[in-house]
């Protein structure tokens, strides 16, 4: 779906007038856009993870430090601008602002990566399901369920102890966990989609049950999954950061949000630096990726006029 | 006779995220004590807004100005509490959707005596009792058993009847009906119809009948307003208006229904359509569509013109 | 007129749903009747009109005919050049929910096109060919060209159902169906879609079904009328004979409900009951109309009439028709 720049233009109207006016052609798209911006929470969230987004790239190529060189003459030192150390060391003498940075980056790709998973499959499985309903919705929905009953945090501990802490495997197994309330969504989503006029049409002129998920029923779904992204990041980036609070997240000498989180913990009482900054950036993206969730569905929700 | 309603210059206008909507502009109109008003418009007239603007039933995104004096007080200018009382009491409304106005929840004699109980003084038999009595006149067949159904086990037609008995309850004196038989059956849009005429005798009432259809006006009302595009265009008593229509607008309406209700050999429209909410117009909102316009329609606004009685907007009566 | 006029048959078609709860649930399964035992030609070419109140029955037929429902008895046999669902394109009561609105009017319109390949032999035409017939199309229906870009919420009623009509006819179907076309449009416009509608028939032998909830608008558009009440066909024949001389009550009361916009008819018009329409399912087994009828005897009670001609052209199910001296 492309998004189309507004344009304004002076068009001769229809049928057997001839009216002139001016307009800006409204596109779906920019439509959202223009109520999103009102929310000032969000926008401003925006520009924030916008940021933080632009920091953690260019981080590596600014700064002098590396995350895993030891400098041995600081180690577990200060926050100091005198020593390069904007946000001190750690206990191994690493540069945190650095280690922060390259935390965030990996929690963010984390939450990317394992959202887009489960999307993937929630979104195919919920459209089918809703579109085909029946038995075939019936059993498929029952299946969602019961693998809802099931204990998610005791299944990805036991991924993790058969198959080693694979960054990989930390994607999948988040991601094919998280599939469930994506697919109960869009599965609600596509049975009021499907009874608009404009699939029964379709159906009418003769286009397949594939053809029309594809172009009638997942494109009028997007705004709904939009949404979810949003809110699904930051709580995949909490789960991971739980997993390595126990240690079974991601392998040294690579670090998440959530690793240094349980570092910094176990120094809180002497190094608070060690605590505070990466437990700070974690907190700016979990409020930011909610503001901007909560702006995105406010956007989406059209309030009629007339 | 008394004038009941006086509305002088009210306009409606919403802002949205496109732009400003001007929904209803500059309208003037009154209703004697006793009579039958039709307000007649297509799309785009404002006809909705305009006696929503009345009861303050507009959404927070409109702003409302003019005057509208029902019993010395200006409804446009009440606060909340002020216009609560006047809601069903004095001025009561009717829906082109029933179930906007019916719980489906409760039973009806639930929501029939509550409306009852809520500002008189009388226990809940006597309020059932009303109740009852009331969906008799509706001519409800069995009242006394059925008003402790829900509102899905009626038809249309009778969740249409008892949304009238609910309005009817407090006695008001002037009743709006916002297209109330546009989504019936058309045997009973003649059944509710009739029952109008009959109410309107036995409670008094004063009626404000909103609709797109001129058939409907031609049997349920005394005078007729004719908006198009937020204005009134012309406003005369009904046989005036449709015998000798004035607005080059009304007759093209006129011809269109008489056509469609079988009356000529052709099917007759009035080509283009009307405006959209976005688009600005200068001169007269009708000028695109008129088979009898002049060069100054396009550019100058026309104004209401006439006699007491009847009145036009339009540069040909100028 | 030879025995080999081509015909649409609609044989003994009666459709029943069944209610039957959702799968792996308990309940009981309730069933109602939306057709009984419909019986009908129509010759194409032709144009016909149904007409009916809620309840009549007359969009699930139009959806049997579709061959989107399968009737529980009885079948839909179409001429033999004529496939259903390829052949036989709809035209929808609300315009602007019939349009995805997130495709524009370009997409909208030449979508059918894609689905030609799968369904016959027809070639799917290549892109410039399809904007040639975009722009044919948006030409015939009376739409601007240069607007193909935009969404279909920037248009009017009457331009969305263009729209519809422009998607509906591209692939050339032979047989359209247009369910209420023009109940959501302004007054003012309807005769435009109607006209419009008229004249694509005439220009290319399109057997038109005209679906609508009154009489009004269709003794312009149809040659033949149809009458159905809570899923049986009451009346049948010449739109014109139908209405300088109606047969059933029904249709009668149809003709005599309707509101004209001359004050001085409306005041006099007389009142009568109708009666409400039952909607639980009938306590006799005779007349569905019999409750509501103000000729009904007893035996319409016990017994349900049969379609029979009262004229050479027009048939009629009633035990006693109406005749000349008491027709409105």
């Amino acid at each position: 779906m492309k998004t189309q720049p507004a344009i304004v233009e002076v068009v001769v109207a229809n049928d057997t007038t001839a009216m002139l006016e001016a307009r800006i052609i409204q596109t779906p798209v920019r439509q959202v856009w223009v109520r999103f911006k009102k929310n000032l929470a969000a926008l401003i969230s925006m520009g924030v993870i916008g940021l933080l987004v632009i920091a953690v790239l260019i981080t590596p190529v600014l700064s002098p430090f590396n995350g895993e060189d030891i400098d041995y003459e600081s180690i577990a030192s200060e926050p100091s601008l005198a020593s390069g150390h904007v946000f001190g060391t750690d206990s191994l003498g690493r540069d945190l602002f650095v280690r922060t940075m390259e935390g965030s980056r990996i929690s963010l790709l984390i939450g990317l990566v394992a959202t887009v998973v489960s999307l993937l499959i929630g979104v195919n499985y919920g459209a089918i399901a809703g579109y085909f309903g029946g038995r075939v919705d019936a059993v498929m929905m029952r299946l969602v369920d019961i693998l809802y009953a099931m204990p998610f945090m005791f299944f990805v501990i036991l991924l993790m102890v058969f198959f080693g802490r694979n960054i990989y495997l930390i994607f999948f197994a988040i991601g094919a966990i998280n599939w469930l309330d994506i697919a109960r969504i869009v599965r609600g989503q596509t049975l009021a989609i499907k009874q608009q006029a404009y699939v029964e049409a379709a159906q009418i002129y003769g286009a397949s049950h594939w053809k029309i998920i594809q172009r009638h029923i997942v494109p009028n779904l997007l705004g709904v999954v939009a949404v979810y992204i949003t809110l699904t990041i930051p709580q995949v980036i909490l789960v991971e950061s739980f997993l390595s609070f126990l240690g079974l997240g991601i392998q040294e000498p690579m670090t998440s949000l959530g690793a240094l989180v349980s570092d910094g913990a176990n120094e809180m009482e002497s190094y608070s630096w060690m605590l505070i900054f990466p437990a700070t950036f974690l907190s700016i993206i979990l409020f930011g990726f909610n503001f901007i969730g909560d702006g995105l569905r406010d956007a989406l929700d059209p309030k009629q006029v007339n | 006779m008394a004038r009941l309603l006086t509305a002088k210059n009210i306009s409606v206008s919403f802002s949205t995220e496109s732009g400003v909507i001007h929904a209803v502009k500059q309208v003037s109109f009154h209703l004697v004590e006793g009579e039958v008003l039709g307000v007649v418009g297509e799309s785009g007239s404002g006809k909705t807004q305009l006696m929503h603007s009345l009861l303050q039933l507009l959404p927070e995104n409109a702003t409302t100005c003019g005057e509208a004096l029902f019993a010395g007080k200006n409804l446009l200018s009440l606060a909340k509490n002020e216009i609560n009382g006047f809601r069903s009491n004095e001025i009561a409304m009717i829906f082109q959707d029933p179930m906007s106005s019916l719980n489906p929840y409760l039973r009806i004699s639930t929501q029939l005596t509550e409306a009852l109980i809520q500002n008189q003084k009388i226990n809940k038999r006597q309020a059932l009792e009303a109740a009852i009595e009331m969906l008799e006149k509706m001519r409800i067949p069995a009242a006394a058993t059925r008003i402790h159904a829900y509102p899905y086990q009626f038809s249309g037609g009778m969740r249409q009847r008892i949304m009238i008995a609910m309005a009817l309850l407090r006695k008001p004196k002037l009743l709006i009906a916002d297209e109330p038989t546009t989504a019936l059956d058309v045997t009973v849009q003649a059944e509710i119809l009739t029952l109008l005429t009959l109410l309107r005798d036995e409670f008094s009432l004063s009626i404000i009948f909103i609709t797109h259809d001129m058939s409907i006006v031609a049997g349920q009302c005394d005078r007729v307003v004719v908006m198009y595009a937020g204005r009134i265009v012309e406003q005369a008593p009904v046989d005036a208006l449709f015998y000798e229509p004035g607005h080059p607008y009304t007759q093209g309406l006129l011809e269109a229904a008489k056509s469609q209700s079988g009356l000529t050999d052709k099917l007759i429209s009035i080509p283009g359509h009307p405006p959209g909410n976005y688009e600005r117009l200068t001169g007269c909102a009708f000028y695109p569509r008129c088979e009898k316009r002049l060069e100054v329609c396009e550019h100058i606004n026309p104004v209401m013109k006439g006699t007491a009685t009847r009145q036009q907007a339009c540069h040909l009566y100028d | 007129m030879t025995d080999k006029t081509i015909t649409i048959d609609v044989n003994n078609v009666s459709v029943t749903f069944k209610h039957s709860g959702s799968f792996l649930s308990f309940e009981r399964k309730k069933s109602f009747n939306a057709l009984s035992n419909v019986t009908f030609s129509i010759k194409t070419g032709s144009s016909v009109g149904i007409v009916g109140e809620s309840g009549s029955g007359k969009t699930t037929l139009a959806r049997t005919i579709l061959g989107l429902i399968e009737p529980s008895s009885g079948a839909v046999h179409l001429p033999k050049d004529v496939r259903q669902k390829e052949d036989i394109q709809f035209i929808f009561q609300d315009p602007l929910a019939a349009l995805n609105p997130r495709m524009t009017v370009e997409q909208l319109i030449t979508e059918p096109l894609d689905y030609l390949p799968k369904k016959s032999n027809k070639k799917k035409p290549d892109a410039v060919t399809s904007l040639q017939k975009l722009k044919t199309m948006m030409e015939q229906v009376g739409l601007d060209f240069s607007q193909r870009h935009r969404y279909a919420h920037e248009f009017s009623g009457g331009q969305c159902q263009r729209i519809g009509i422009a998607r509906a006819m591209i692939t050339r179907p032979k047989i359209l169906i247009c369910d209420e076309p023009v109940s959501a449009l302004d007054v003012s416009v309807r005769a435009q879609i109607i006209n419009l509608l008229k004249d694509l028939q005439q220009q290319r032998g399109l057997t038109l079904i005209f679906i609508a909830h009154d009489l009004s608008l269709v003794r312009y558009i149809s040659d033949q009328l149809l009458v159905l009440y809570q899923g049986k066909l009451m009346e049948m024949g010449p739109c014109e004979e139908i209405f300088s001389q109606p047969g059933h009550p029904y249709t009668q009361a149809l003709i005599a409900a309707e509101p004209k916009p001359d004050p001085h008819a409306e005041r006099s018009r007389l009142y009568t009951d109708y009666g409400e329409s039952t909607t639980g399912p009938m306590q006799h087994h005779g007349c569905v109309y019999a409750g509501r009828c103000a000729y009904a005897q007893a035996q319409c009670y016990s017994r349900q009439p049969r379609l029979t001609y009262t004229t050479g052209t027009i048939q009629v199910a009633c035990f006693f028709p109406l005749e000349a001296t008491t027709s409105v």
